[in-house]
């Protein structure tokens, strides 16, 4: 009688206690500060028994505070051809930790992994989908995964986003006799604990306060701890590979992964050799193979099992006209070896945000493939997969961070071209007249070179209604605008576009009694406020500075005077600078000169106050008006 | 004996209204590889050349494609994801002028893949071979999947030149119709079993905004099913209402029950006002019943299973609102609905409605009512059931037509006082009234925002704007109150020792949204709506007023919609008020020249400058 009571008290208590679990008021106030979703447990165990096996079981509980938290839970759990998920179930609690729905492995969705841009790939994934009622609510999300790749191993991030917190996060990695890991633990705050035995190493962190995203601040991976770890020998879609150092490393990608697929048919190497006969400088011959790269391919991506390392062969795409970053790079650099030009895949994280291969750790790193041409002391970096960038033009997206290069001597790591601020040009010039009616007429020129090349250079093939689109969105604090006639000349050699452009506005003065009110930087206006901190947590960073120069004439009706001219104006800041002036030319006539400079740089955060306030005083003056009087 | 004249007659006409050319596969190309432009689309990046879709119904769907790319931004239109499934005998090429002559690269079936985009479903998809600025790509394939679906006849980018062929086999009585919506004009031919539809130069579709759903306005065919076997025959609106009613969770489930009796009677509390009955039947139905998401028009469980399990469609819902309301004596009927996704329904068919909503006539007035959606409240249907009219049924199997537009006026109240301080900054209060539909959108968001920082729901992004203690009230009734303190940088210029303005600060609208210079379709603002605003702005010491805006009154033609703007000081405050109303939500597109011009004399005047100087 005694035994079966305690044994009853006992499923009692564990029904109470799975219960209350997953109850969502018992989150501490302060992770619940800043945060959308907290992690209330998390747990990672990863097995690899073999270099050919690995084995990851994932748990994860996690409490989603309101909408904005619904996509902190990736839904997913992924497969290929060389892996296959044993278990997955997920179960959704309310606030109270009341279950109230679960998806057995049967009721995930079977889907394909195709990302943006992909025609084909054999990457799938399970996936379910919960839509909720109410906030908060609880979701515990399990599965095992058994995968031939060992090349990737999920590493420990136990904070992976913005505005989610951490309660507690377990990982642990255990591996066979024989097996050489590498690890690289980056921990800016000592979050991480570590147990280090031979075999297995366990990880874990507790309480991490969620991070709110602030602007222009260095990238969320230097804000997080992070644990990775790589094999010195792994398997990759049945491949072996590795290597403990870069040199290894690039040794094994040429052999294993580039070396057998530059075959060229014979009539295309007539026919590349016969383009660049009268060229005589390694520039001159890379120019006319990637323009016929450019002309004679076009980027789709198709990635089957190894395929999605190693690149489709030169003599298919040559076939095809096709191929994906690795295939045309690998073409453009098969019809490079034929001219006798060297050059050099490149592996990348190609971004708009700068992010580096990691240099002091060895392993399968990177998205993206360019490929760089050594010439003399410095290197022409190629993007092999756009059909419209100048030839080595490679800003915003690969610029100024470190690429692993493969040579035939093995990997090395690199750095590519850097675009400083000086070089990141737009000179607008421009005659604007006033008419008595407050309309203006505005003939313009931009020319701009560098990173605002690049902004602006697609703009030029766009369709009359999207130039339309994009003139009135780049002067949006002119309305009523009428576009009367918009030239382009792309010079792709000098890298540098100028866009000449005609308008008419209606309305471009406001008034105030019988005066018109007159913005005097009709052209360029900068009116955006960098947001306020009360309390700055992290450094300022601005990744790319620019150059702005103005000079527009201006022209007042007939019958209007200006009461007096503003001051003008000269800011110099560690940030940057900016001057603008008025003066008059003739009566009736004025000329309007600016200059603004941003700069490139880390400050430490108690800067950030300081360059608000210059933003501020540049959108201040940027908003200068004079007043109109009727003579 | 037939007429030989006459046949000839039917000939010639067909004839003649082929124009334009029409392929076979491999057939015709090099003048379709020249193309440099086409005259009638010459910005297109690519144009369909022809394309023709032979549907048997029931049975098979082949179509044929032949398209120009003519420069790089076209490049997408080479790879093809074919929208049926399970397709069989895929075939293509492209082709390129090549020292004069046509080259001819064969579509590799190697590269041809089958997509399991959802596990059970092939998809095929393909990227053609050796395109080029200039190529001129053809594909074709057939299939069995899908003879029924809607066919497009409107792409992304323009047709030159497409004909459909649609044969019945099928015994089943069908009918085909066009999206009313989408004005195409095409011509239609009836052969015996098969009627074709020939269209040429169809643009391509365009994206705008103030559109419900952009799919709306694609041109495409639908097909109808009008009778099939015993059950599904229909040939007229009361054959349809009349099938549906007499479907047993219907007509049943319409009936007063007891067993939700006690718990209406404990709510209503001896209320006898038919309205106030009304509504509190409603919300006792709403804190009952969740919806589970699914429209549909037939109950799929009795509304006892309804209301004891909480939970049901959008048809178990309101046939069991139908019959709460029928239980207390008010005269309720269904009305079958189409969402504005769903269409227009055009002609008596299964897929003409897709949703049931409750009609309660109380004091001769129609309320049309939805306990479902998350978006609907009392007299107000969420905005995708304001779709044209719905058919309501009877139980003797009459019907009639009723109006599913929103007669209520949607309001938004926004009172603020300002004052300005020695640095130029303006700060304040502002309290806020939204109702109807804004009520109704402003609450949704509120619920929405579990933990999230309560700023996030207020409407406004100037620049230099600071909020703080926002607050929301979502009352009962779809009313949502809101306030919040204010501080703005550089919303004042000073000029010569003068201050300008504008009164209304950051609540003028910050930029006119009809900006582009054409419109091709109707403009929807969803419902009747009206936005006021009053702001005080205290005069600083040691200024005066100088100039103040004038006032306006400006209207759309046919009072579809109007602006007044007043302003006045008074003692030490300037007082600012602002009434912006819609009357006629949906425009059509050749009144968008006016409301262009509407919006630009409001934005003018919204951001026109109060000047003060010193003393």
């Amino acid at each position: 009688m005694k035994f079966i009571l305690s044994v009853l008290l006992g499923v009692i208590s564990m029904v109470c206690i799975s219960q209350n679990m997953y109850r969502a008021d018992e989150i501490p106030t302060e992770l619940k500060e800043n945060a959308n979703s907290v992690i209330r447990k998390e747990t990672t165990a990863i097995e690899i028994a073999t270099p050919k096996k690995l084995v990851l079981r994932n748990k994860l509980v996690i409490t989603i505070l309101n909408k904005n938290g619904n996509r902190h839970i990736n839904p997913t759990v992924p497969y290929d051809n060389a892996s296959k998920v044993k278990s997955a179930e997920a179960r959704i609690y309310d606030a109270e930790g009341e279950e109230i729905e679960k998806f057995k492995k049967k009721d995930f969705l079977d889907i394909s992994a195709v990302s943006g841009g992909t025609l084909y790939s054999d990457n799938r994934m399970l996936v379910f989908s919960y839509t909720p009622d109410d906030y908060p609510y609880t979701i515990v999300f399990e599965y095992e995964t058994e995968t031939g790749n060992t090349a990737l191993i999920p590493p420990f991030i136990p904070l992976a986003r913005y505005n989610s917190s951490v309660m507690e996060s377990i990982y642990s990695i255990t591996y066979g006799e024989g097996i050489k890991m590498r690890q690289k633990i980056t921990d800016p705050s000592n979050e991480i604990i570590k147990t280090e035995q031979p075999g297995s190493i366990f990880l874990s962190s507790k309480g991490i306060e969620a991070i709110e995203p602030e602007y222009h601040s260095p990238s969320l991976d230097s804000k997080i701890p992070s644990a990775f770890f790589a094999l010195d020998a792994f398997y990759l879609q049945g491949v072996p590979g590795g290597g403990k150092d870069w040199a290894e490393f690039g040794t094994w990608m040429d052999t294993k992964l580039l070396q057998d697929v530059r075959d060229l048919p014979a009539a295309t190497k007539t026919k590349i050799k016969n383009l660049v006969a009268n060229a005589t400088t390694v520039e001159e011959k890379a120019r006319i193979v990637y323009e016929y790269v450019q002309k004679n391919t076009r980027y789709i991506s198709v990635q089957i099992g190894i395929g999605g390392w190693k690149p489709m062969a030169a003599s298919e795409v040559d076939k095809l006209g096709y191929g994906d970053c690795k295939a045309l790079t690998n073409y453009t650099k098969s019809l490079l070896d034929e001219v006798g030009v060297t050059s050099y895949y490149s592996i990348v994280y190609g971004d708009r945000q700068k992010r580096n291969i990691e240099s002091d750790f060895t392993s399968l790193q990177g998205n993206h493939m360019i490929l760089a041409v050594p010439n003399d002391d410095e290197t022409i970096w190629l993007e092999c997969t756009s059909q419209t960038v100048p030839f080595g033009f490679i800003a915003n997206f690969t610029d100024d961070r470190d690429v692993l290069m493969v040579t035939p001597e093995g990997g090395k790591i690199a750095h590519t071209t850097v675009y400083p601020y000086h070089e990141n040009t737009l000179k607008t010039t421009g005659k604007c007249v006033l008419h008595d009616s407050g309309n203006i007429s505005v003939k313009v020129n931009m020319e701009s070179g560098g990173t605002q090349y690049s902004q602006r250079h697609e703009i030029e093939s766009k369709t009359k209604d999207e130039k339309d689109e994009h003139y009135k969105e780049y002067w949006d604090y002119v309305d009523n605008i009428t576009l009367k006639s918009v030239a382009f000349d792309n010079n792709k050699e000098a890298v540098k576009l100028s866009e000449t452009i005609e308008f008419d506005a209606r309305s471009y003065t406001s008034t105030a009694g019988e005066n018109l009110i007159f913005p005097v930087n009709v052209l360029n206006r900068f009116t955006y406020i960098p947001k306020r901190y009360k309390n700055r947590k992290f450094p300022l960073y601005i990744s790319r500075g620019f150059v702005d120069e103005d000079e527009v004439s201006i022209e007042l009706p007939p019958g209007f005077g200006v009461t007096s001219l503003p001051e003008p104006i000269q800011l110099e800041t560690k940030f940057g600078m900016y001057t603008s002036q008025l003066t008059e030319t003739e009566p009736g006539k004025y000329k309007y000169q600016r200059k603004f400079e941003i700069h490139e740089g880390e400050f430490p955060k108690e800067e950030y106050e300081n360059y608000r306030k210059f933003m501020k005083k540049v959108a201040r003056h940027d908003n200068q008006k004079i007043i109109l009087t009727k003579l | 004996m037939r007429n030989p004249i006459l046949l000839l007659i039917c000939f010639l006409t067909f004839t003649a209204a082929v124009q334009g050319q029409d392929y076979k596969f491999g057939k015709a190309i090099k003048n379709d590889v020249l193309l440099k432009q086409d005259v009638k689309f010459p910005e297109a990046n690519a144009v369909v050349l022809f394309r023709e879709v032979t549907v048997f119904l029931g049975s098979e769907v082949e179509v044929y494609e032949r398209i120009k790319i003519f420069n790089e931004e076209g490049y997408d239109h080479a790879t093809v994801r074919i929208p049926y499934p399970d397709v069989k005998r895929v075939k293509g090429a492209t082709y390129n002028l090549v020292n004069g002559a046509v080259e001819k690269t064969e579509l590799d079936k190697n590269l041809i893949f089958t997509d399991e985009e959802i596990k059970g479903v092939k998809i095929k998809k393909f990227s053609f071979p050796n395109v080029n600025a200039g190529s001129v790509i053809e594909f074709s394939y057939r299939t069995d999947r899908g003879t029924f679906a809607n066919i497009h006849l409107q792409h992304d980018i323009p047709i030159k030149r497409e004909k459909i062929h649609v044969t019945n086999n099928t015994g089943a009585g069908v009918e085909i119709l066009q999206n009313p919506r989408a004005f195409l004009d095409v011509a239609r031919v009836e052969e015996g079993k098969t009627t074709n539809f020939i269209a040429n130069n169809v643009p391509a579709l365009e994206h705008e905004n103030y559109v419900y759903d952009m799919d709306v306005y694609r041109s495409f065919l639908k097909i109808n099913v009008t009778a099939f076997g015993d059950f599904y025959k229909f040939n007229n609106w009361k054959s349809l209402g009349g099938k549906i009613i007499s479907v047993d969770y219907f007509s049943q489930g319409m009936k007063a029950k007891k067993f939700y009796r006690d718990d209406i009677e404990a709510a209503l509390g001896g209320e006898i006002d038919q309205l106030k009955k009304a509504r509190i039947v409603y919300n006792l139905l709403r804190d009952k019943v969740k919806w589970n998401e699914n429209y549909g028009y037939i109950p799929d469980q009795s509304v006892r299973e309804t209301y004891k399990k909480g939970e049901g469609g959008l048809d178990d819902i309101n046939i069991l609102l139908v019959s709460m309301l029928e239980s207390v004596g008010i005269d309720a009927a269904p009305v079958l609905v189409s969402t504005k996704r769903n269409g227009i329904p055009l002609s008596a068919s299964g897929s003409a409605f897709n949703g049931v909503l409750a009609s309660a006539v109380i004091a001769g007035k129609t309320y049309l009512l939805d306990g479902a959606h998350h978006n609907s409240r009392f007299d107000y249907l969420a905005s995708h059931f304001l779709n044209w009219q719905g058919l309501r049924i009877f139980q003797d199997h009459s019907f009639d037509w009723v109006t599913l537009e929103n007669n209520n006026v949607s309001a938004k109240n926004i009172i603020g006082q300002a004052s300005i301080d020695e640095d130029l900054m303006i700060s304040g209060n502002v309290r806020e009234r939204h109702s109807g539909y804004y009520g109704i959108y402003k609450d949704s968001e509120i619920e929405d925002l579990g933990e999230n920082k309560i700023e996030t729901i207020l409407d406004y992004d100037a620049d230099g704007l600071e909020v703080n203690e926002v607050k929301a009230d979502a009352k009962k009734e779809g009313i949502v109150d809101v306030s919040f303190a204010f501080e703005m940088e550089n919303a004042i210029d000073e000029i010569d020792g003068k201050l300008y303005f504008s009164p209304l600060l950051f609540t003028a609208i910050p930029e006119n949204p009809f900006q582009k210079e054409e419109r091709k379709y109707s403009i929807d603002f969803e419902y009747l709506l009206k936005d006021q605003t009053m702001m005080t702005i205290k005069i600083p010491e040691g200024y005066q007023v100088e100039s103040l805006p004038e006032a306006i009154k400006f209207s759309l033609p046919d009072n579809m919609g109007s602006f007044i703007y007043r302003i006045s000081a008074q003692g030490t405050n300037i007082q600012v008020q602002c009434a912006f109303q819609i009357n006629t939500p949906l425009m059509p597109y050749d009144t968008y020249d006016s409301l262009k011009e509407f919006f630009k004399v409001r934005m003018d005047k919204e951001t026109e400058k109060v000047v003060l100087s010193k003393v």
